[in-house]
């Protein structure tokens, strides 16, 4: 746990964050994932921020599982980026609509840290794998 | 086809994307939407000027990265996100057709974008021996 960097906290904390809120009231008595007002935004969140936590979760505590290194001409960290980045969309545009509520806040809050850890995972990837540069 | 999807989904947030008994309102309508037609609008212009760049202009000099992304890269991940948004909205009551141009039009375009990653790589790829 101590060995853990900021980029692999910030993506298991902000996946465990959305994933809750999509639980969490967005609305008035209406959670993330009541179709009738949310459509399947709410669910899109709630699999966003489970499968973020799951992917963080193994690279973290079972380093000898393998996982996809690119999907669609993305690296893994930029897919994690992406979806996080749609999360962020979903719950910062519905911030705003009249009588939104916690649920929403925290869904934002936790798509942003997924946006920021995947970043910052990704960098760290890319400057750990450079070539050595001449003295 | 980025070109194409881009505008078909900056169209759709002009148009209604809900309807509750004939009164509708756009997808720029910040009290039903919130910001997310904004979002939707703002993204769909940036993968319309993206394609018409590519299309029209290819001698037009675009950054080479972003955050680690390359363009094709960023547009797919913009896309993507135009269209789990505006699709996910398809399924709550009473949506306008505004939300089915907008993620039909954000679906081209992740096609698009698709077709010319694939068709660039093509072209980019290293010559094989006879």
């Amino acid at each position: 746990m101590q060995n853990l960097k900021p980029g692999a906290i910030a993506l298991l904390a902000g996946g465990g964050l959305l994933f809750i809120s999509s639980l969490v009231n967005w609305g008035p008595d209406t959670s993330g994932i009541s179709t009738d007002f949310f459509g399947l935004q709410g669910l899109f969140c709630l699999v966003i921020g489970g499968g973020v936590v799951t992917i963080a979760a193994i690279r973290a505590f079972a380093p000898q599982v393998s996982l996809p290194s690119s999907v669609l001409g993305l690296s893994l960290m930029q897919a994690i980026v992406g979806l996080g980045l749609a999360a962020f969309l979903i719950t910062f545009g519905l911030q705003f609509v009249d009588g939104s509520e916690f649920g929403v806040t925290l869904g934002w809050i936790g798509s942003a840290a997924i946006v920021a850890g995947g970043i910052m995972e990704s960098t760290t990837a890319q400057t750990s794998s450079a070539p050595p540069t001449p003295f | 086809m980025m070109l194409g999807g881009g505008v078909l989904a900056v169209i759709g947030t002009f148009l209604a994307w809900r309807d509750i008994l004939g009164f509708t309102q756009s997808g720029l309508s910040t009290d039903s939407a919130g910001l997310q037609g904004v979002f939707v609008l703002l993204i769909g212009l940036a993968l319309a000027g993206y394609g018409a760049v590519l299309s029209f202009a290819p001698q037009v000099k675009l950054p080479d990265q972003v955050l680690g992304f390359t363009m094709s890269q960023l547009t797919l991940v913009l896309a993507f996100a135009a269209f789990l948004v505006a699709f996910g909205f398809q399924f709550a009551e009473f949506t306008g057709a505004g939300v089915f141009v907008s993620w039909l039009g954000a679906a081209i375009a992740v096609a698009g974008n698709i077709v010319h990653q694939r068709g660039s790589g093509s072209d980019s790829a290293a010559p094989t021996s006879f």
